[in-house]
């Protein structure tokens, strides 16, 4: 350990606390987001009524993206990007570059909804990229989460500075914990102590903050990098190496790797270069770019998630004409080096989605245990305050909070629910959240006394958790005999633990008591007492 | 009877950059400031690596270790204004190596 | 063996090691006032079964599941931690009752 003098100590815990209370509840808000944005592709294919064809891509494509393609102005030729939604559909864009009205570096193009088997257009719309990925009504639940962990839905960038800024504080805490905490590992196996109230929330509050150490320094690590890599470093640093020009620092990170040449050519057979991908890769393709649509410099990436035991997915480029296999394609640059390697490593660490459901799972696990970290600190440093007036306001705000922003995101479910069949679910998902929001501000201000205001809370979300399947069915929602013979086994997962959570808020009022209740002599342990 | 350590303190204290001011100063915008320009400056002298991507990735990557490095001393450290000197020739080197990419490149 | 079921056994295994750690623990054993444990080279072996699979995964160049077993170990140790030591006599209880059980079925075969 570190060996820290009196006051270095002093100065340190006055920042870990002090900067927990007043920026803990937003740092909440981004950690109980991002552990629920584990699961925002499940999400939304649990919103969007599941996967009508599993695996899209690997259906035959070839004379679908060639037919689109023939109706398409030629500038939007210069790139086209093929993956597929939340609901399975097939989105087609083609498009180009250029910078939009707000003065950032975009895409412009025309982007085509296509049915996964039929490959029938479902929808078409032309603009800036920014605009376009974010108005699908079916995704419009997932976007709303995962927009509200990366930039709580502020203007860009300083939604991206507010969460980097937060990530930041993350680091701070976790670091400075570190360091105040002499008996870092000596404490490591002392459950919380329950016959005295601040050692209570002592205790709770050092054993979480401990285990989950490593894992709170990486997340909030990477997601400072990516908060601030996106908002001001690419700016800063093209300013500084490329003069300026953002599209030219972009074309050094992704590297073309080809020799211009115009000339008209026709693109090879798209599924042999599909197949042949999936093949070196081990695992389906993702999405997939073609660069250079009909000229002889045209070239495929074809994207896969990580195969099994990997950690990063795989690149494969081919030569769009010849459809001979080029190799493997680092995420950054056009050769293997540490910076990409490096690069390539942050983003699964940070999203947790690099081995399926286990990896989402153990992710989710410490991102809740994250947000019981935050919460137990506030709790702890009012614990310490309890005969302070002044600290009020701040242990009501922690409970409205707590319990309001899960309201608040099942009340962004239910309007997008609610509003599905109308194809209002843009409006209505962010007017939920406030909805709900509001409606906990209002429960946590009438019922003074906090016991019961907890009970009402548990009350609130045992219903709302509990009906919310049915609200989905009640929507247009698949039902389980159809989820369960179309493969899609995941919504009946998702409703099930849905109802499982609701039930355990339920059972758990029960034992919502003041902790003074907690007898000393019950529960404090007798002498010489052995296993 | 004060001390004369007391009324060092309270010297400190009374001056309009009591050490506290400094500190919030140097772990505020001091350690920001510090962590932007070094990012700025970094793609000049870091090494571009087999890819020539090195030099760009390295200082986005680097950044959040950097302020938190630039924070943590500026909390820790008992020489306020030996952390002055380190914070401003910091800035100013890397300000002017930006300056002179700039303008002289 | 797939990843995932390998993953899973790594971290069954840290965790029965932690247990023991947990058990054995001194601090946890003094706050909780219950006897010392006055050998503590077993616990010394304990810590190296816990940190074993992750070298093993690592080794065998199992990155993805070296990192979930990492993080799934550190929360179930987290949670197996959280709770009190009188909260987990039934383990002890269910440990002695097999083997009693055992021990009886060894020196009593049935005719």
């Amino acid at each position: 350990m570190i060996k820290l003098s009196t006051k270095q100590t002093k100065r340190l815990v006055s920042i870990h606390g002090w900067s927990g209370v007043f920026l803990g509840l937003l740092l909440y808000v981004v950690l109980l987001t991002g552990t629920l944005a584990v699961f925002a592709s499940d999400i939304g294919t649990w919103s969007a009524g599941g996967m009508k064809s599993h695996e899209p891509l690997r259906q035959p494509l070839d004379h679908t993206i060639r037919a689109l393609a023939h109706e398409m102005p030629q500038e939007y030729l210069e790139e086209i990007t093929v993956f597929y939604n939340s609901a399975g559909h097939i989105v087609v864009f083609f498009h180009t570059h250029a910078v939009n009205p707000e003065g950032t570096f975009d895409e412009k193009g025309v982007l085509t909804e296509l049915h996964p088997e039929s490959h029938r257009p479902i929808a078409q719309r032309e603009g800036f990229g920014t605009e376009l990925f974010g108005a699908d009504p079916a995704g419009a639940l997932d976007e709303f989460l995962v927009e509200l962990h990366v930039n709580l839905h502020l203007p860009d960038p300083w939604g991206l500075y507010a969460t980097g800024l937060l990530g930041f504080l993350m680091l701070v805490s976790a670091i400075s914990g570190i360091l105040i905490h002499r008996h870092l590992i000596a404490d490591l196996f002392v459950a919380p102590r329950p016959w005295n109230r601040l050692l209570h929330a002592r205790d709770r509050h050092n054993l979480a903050g401990t285990w989950t150490l490593p894992f709170a320094i990486l997340l909030a690590f990477t997601g400072a990098f990516l908060s601030f890599a996106l908002s001001l470093g690419f700016p800063l640093l093209s300013q500084i190496a490329f003069s300026g020009d953002q599209f030219a620092m972009m074309e050094a990170l992704v590297g073309t790797g080809y020799e211009e040449n115009a000339q008209p050519a026709e693109l090879a057979n798209l599924d042999l270069m599909l197949s042949l991908s999936a093949q070196h890769a081990g695992s389906p393709p993702e999405s997939f770019v073609i660069s250079n649509y009909g000229r002889a410099d045209t070239q495929v990436i074809v994207f896969h998630p990580p195969k099994d035991g990997a950690m990063v997915g795989a690149q494969n480029t081919f030569d769009g004409i010849s459809g001979s296999y080029l190799g493997l394609k680092p995420g950054i640059g056009t050769q293997p080096s540490l910076g990409n390697w490096v690069f390539e490593l942050i983003l699964p660490l940070h999203f947790g989605t690099f081995a399926g459901l286990l990896s989402q799972l153990v992710w989710f696990a410490l991102g809740l245990a994250a947000c019981y970290v935050t919460l137990s600190g506030q709790q702890l440093w009012l614990d310490r305050r309890l005969d302070d007036a002044n600290w009020c306001v701040l242990r009501r705000l922690v409970q409205i909070v707590g319990y309001g922003l899960p309201l608040a995101i099942l009340g962004s479910t239910y309007g997008f629910f609610l509003s599905l069949p109308a194809k209002q679910t843009l409006l209505w998902t962010p007017l939920g959240f406030c909805l709900l929001g509001l409606a906990s501000i209002g429960l946590g201000v009438l019922i003074r006394e906090k016991e019961l205001a907890s009970k009402a809370f548990h009350v609130a979300m045992t219903v709302l958790l509990v009906l919310l399947p049915m609200a989905r069915i009640a929507a247009g929602g698949p039902n389980w005999i159809w989820a369960l013979s179309s493969n899609n086994v995941s919504i009946v997962l998702f409703d099930t633990i849905l109802i499982l959570i609701g039930l355990c808020f339920f059972f758990t009022i029960s034992r919502i008591k003041p902790f003074v209740l907690l007898e000393k002599q019950t529960l404090e342990p007798k002498a010489g007492h052995e296993q | 009877m004060i001390s004369i350590r007391d009324q060092l303190k309270n010297r400190s204290d009374r001056r309009f950059f009591s050490d506290l001011k400094v500190r919030w100063l140097l772990a505020g915008p001091g350690a920001l400031l510090g962590a932007i320009v070094v990012m700025s400056a970094m793609p000049i002298w870091f090494p571009k690596g087999a890819a020539e991507i090195d030099h760009l990735i390295f200082p986005l990557i680097l950044f959040p270790a950097i302020w938190a490095l630039l924070f943590f001393y500026s909390c820790l450290t008992e020489d306020l204004i030996r952390a002055c000197w380190i914070f401003g020739s910091l800035i100013v080197i890397n300000v002017i190596l930006v300056l002179m990419t700039l303008f002289w490149p | 063996m797939s990843n995932d079921l390998a993953t899973v056994i790594a971290i069954a295994l840290s965790l029965i090691a932690l247990g023991y750690l947990s058990a054995k623990d001194p601090k946890r054993r003094r706050v909780y006032r219950r006897l010392p444990v006055p050998d503590q080279t077993v616990v010394k072996l304990a810590w190296i079964v816990v940190l074993l699979p992750g070298v093993l995964l690592l080794s065998f160049g199992q990155t993805a599941p070296f990192v979930i077993w990492f993080g799934g170990t550190s929360f179930l140790g987290c949670v197996m931690s959280y709770r009190r030591p009188d909260q987990n006599d039934w383990v002890w209880r269910l440990a002695r009752k097999t083997r009693s059980v055992g021990r009886r079925s060894l020196t009593c075969p049935r005719k």
